[in-house]
């Protein structure tokens, strides 16, 4: 049997994969796009942010021995109190400088927030106390397990979730709003505060679920666990056209499920294939496929 | 001139020559050195004490420490104590050679015990070849250093993975199977093993259907092991670092890939089966067999067993053996040598290890010390092994066979090489 033969015959698999791996990155893709259309930053250390909020599931989970859907859900606010505190404390007093300045001072935080979870939590592995399940055949030619099936229909209800809270909600007006025209916006009585906060609620609540679903998806959590996504959430939200939460989702998607397809054939590039599918897809169209052309 | 000027000429002088008399006392307190005995040999340690390895890591250093105080209990080399200087060589090169730089320039090492892992030996052993410091790796498989270009600084007391190659090509087919697919980590260790246990396997008649590498920080397998069981092979050999190997296995079993059956020396850990049993349950890893350099049998390596026991409430775990071999015949060379310096330990590490001399085994520094200083020469018979150095630096040992039985690792003989 060929090599292409044998794909064809996995492709079910791969697709399935690939879907998952894209629920994972289109959780960190869509808050990384909506803090960088509010606020205009490119925001480096959401990666680790998603690591943060996996380790707070963590302490719930294993040090404080909380059933994990309990768990979890307290790792939220967890995380978005501490989201809430970096961005008065240190991006705040920036808002008005150059959008590079605000970039390397994320990047900063990136390195701060990595290092705490190392001091509290050290530099081995560690993984939540889950049970664990076998894949089971859902389709034909597809097996997932529970977690993996979960994920996928988490990443569906995000995207629902957020059409819904941009289209119809006072709230997405508001973002919208402000994406386009701050000043104006504020002149309309949308206020600068409440707006911000709730962006980072968002963002870092669906960050720290990113979190934990990569630790759900991997059965390891380790420091670097977020970082390592971060290029490949880059490469989302480029592909998806930058400033659109919906691209970024699109771009997730791409991303996820090229890496699968492509690793059947170059596995120990893996890594590797989400920036090769990014470089060849911006060579085409480089405004990112919902971006306008400016 | 007038006499203003001469005075102060006079004054400079010796202000600048209590200044630099300051600078030097200054420096030679803030040295490293400075925490050594006046004549302490300082020895490094390079071991992984984070990374993909880092399970072995404290118990080599406990391991390493036991030489050395045996060692210093009887004298230690030429009178002077040996002082060990541990280095973490981390989970990539760079954080390696930064390691070993350190030990070279600030702490002065004339030799080094380490690296553990391949991929950091090899990135380290040019350093030390470059700066005539010798190394004496006691757990860098790969086949590579056999053939490197080391001006003979780079020695092993661990057999090359061209043994353990035809080790696990040989147990495969003893178990039965004709075909078999391979998925590696993509680094020095895991390259030459599986190349090691093709040519192996395909020479005896086998068929290898698939050679999957992929990357070494990789943490989702699906894709790999996917390509790995293409053609439903009856065996897939992993050949991983024990922190992917975690993964690796846990995701197979996962997916429903209940043949991951045979399993290298670099997973054969205690601490690493047990987290597995723990996730996976002890019935699905029943009998699950792999290869490891095996432990000898004779009064050398029995009394490494008992003392290390003795001092640290536990039995040795695997490999603890070689390293105490790496850091006692290094101990021997200087001794023999009759300096501590790195030119002179690569003859005479040769020379206390291999035929001829009088035999010497673990804890018989005094022996050898006066046997030595007495003009004749001494043969080390190890905790290892026989640690006989090739002209490649390299040992040969024999290859033995565990088994996981009940969730506990178990030594069930040996595999004959030939």
């Amino acid at each position: 049997m060929s090599l292409w033969n044998d794909f064809l015959h996995s492709l079910p698999q791969l697709l399935a994969y690939g879907l998952v791996n894209a629920g994972v990155l289109a959780l960190g893709a869509v808050g990384l796009a909506l803090i960088y259309r509010i606020f205009n930053f490119v925001h480096f250390a959401h990666g680790d942010l998603m690591t943060l909020g996996a380790y707070w599931g963590f302490l719930f989970n294993v040090t404080l021995r909380l059933p994990w859907l309990l768990a979890f859900v307290l790792a939220l606010p967890a995380t978005i109190v501490c989201a809430l505190f970096i961005d008065r404390t240190f991006y705040r007093p920036l808002r008005r400088q150059h959008s590079v300045v605000l970039l390397i001072s994320s990047a900063g935080m990136a390195l701060v927030l990595r290092n705490l979870v190392r001091l509290f939590w050290g530099q081995s592995v560690r993984s939540y106390d889950l049970d664990f399940h076998r894949a089971a055949s859902v389709l034909p030619g597809v097996r997932l397990t529970p977690e993996e099936l979960v994920i996928v229909g988490f990443a569906l209800a995000t995207a629902l979730f957020l059409f819904v809270l941009l289209r119809y909600t006072r709230l997405g007006k508001a973002l919208r709003a402000l994406a386009d025209d701050v000043d104006l916006a504020a002149g309309c009585g949308v206020s600068l505060a409440w707006a911000t906060r709730w962006t980072w609620v968002l963002g870092a609540g669906l960050a720290a679920t990113g979190g934990i679903v990569l630790g759900v998806e991997d059965h390891l959590l380790h420091p670097l666990m977020g970082w390592n996504v971060l290029l490949s959430l880059f490469a989302a939200v480029v592909l998806g056209g930058l400033a659109h939460p919906y691209g970024a989702l699109l771009g997730a998607l791409i991303i996820g499920i090229s890496q699968e397809l492509f690793a059947f054939f170059l596995p120990q590039y893996r890594p590797a294939l989400a920036l090769v599918v990014l470089i060849v897809l911006l060579l085409w169209r480089p405004q990112g496929l919902l971006g306008q052309r400016t | 001139m007038s006499k203003n000027t001469q005075f102060i000429g006079r004054s400079l002088n010796r202000r600048r020559f209590l200044q630099g008399l300051g600078v030097g006392v200054g420096s030679a307190l803030l040295s490293p050195l400075r925490g050594l005995a006046q004549n302490a040999i300082p020895l490094g340690a390079l071991y992984p004490l984070t990374g993909a390895a880092a399970v072995f890591g404290p118990k080599f250093v406990q391991a390493a420490q036991l030489a050395v105080d045996q060692v210093n209990a009887a004298g230690g080399p030429l009178g002077r104590p040996l002082k060990l200087v541990v280095k973490d060589s981390g989970s990539a090169p760079q954080q390696a050679t930064s390691a070993i730089q350190e030990l070279i320039n600030l702490n002065g090492v004339p030799a080094v015990s380490g690296a553990a892992t391949s991929f950091a030996t090899v990135a380290v052993a040019p350093i030390a070849a470059a700066n005539e410091v010798v190394l004496v790796s006691p757990s860098a498989a790969t086949t590579e250093l056999t053939t490197l270009q080391d001006d003979d600084y780079v020695f092993r007391t661990f057999p090359s993975n061209a043994l353990q190659g035809v080790a696990l090509a040989k147990l495969a087919l003893q178990e039965g199977f004709k075909q078999l697919s391979v998925i590696h980590r993509n680094d020095s260790f895991a390259n030459t093993l599986s190349e090691a246990l093709i040519g192996a396997f395909e020479a005896r008649g086998g068929t290898v259907l698939e050679d999957v590498a992929y990357a070494p920080d990789e943490t989702s397998f699906r894709a790999a092991l996917e390509r790995a069981n293409r053609g439903n092979p009856a065996l897939i050999v992993p050949i991983p670092l024990a922190e992917d190997g975690n993964l690796l296995i846990k995701q197979a079993f996962q997916l429903g890939i209940d043949t991951l059956r045979i399993w290298p020396s670099s997973i054969k850990n205690q601490t690493f089966v047990d987290d597995l049993v723990n996730t996976l349950g002890a019935d699905t890893l029943e009998g699950v067999k792999g290869t490891f350099p095996s432990t000898p049998t004779g009064p050398s390596a029995q009394r490494y067993a008992a003392q290390y026991e003795a001092q640290f409430g536990e039995a040795p775990t695997p490999f603890t053996a070689n390293v105490y071999d790496s850091v006692f015949s290094l101990a021997l060379a200087i001794q023999a040598a009759g300096e501590a310096s790195g030119p002179a330990l690569r003859g005479a590490l040769r020379a206390i290890a291999n035929a001829p001399g009088q035999s010497v085994g673990v804890d018989e520094f005094a022996k050898a010390k006066s046997t030595l200083e007495g003009g004749q020469a001494v043969q080390y018979d190890g905790a290892s092994g026989p640690v006989d150095f090739d002209e490649n630096g390299d040992v040969l040992a024999p290859v033995g066979v565990y088994q996981i039985q009940a969730g506990q690792i178990v030594e069930v003989g040996e595999i004959s090489i030939a």
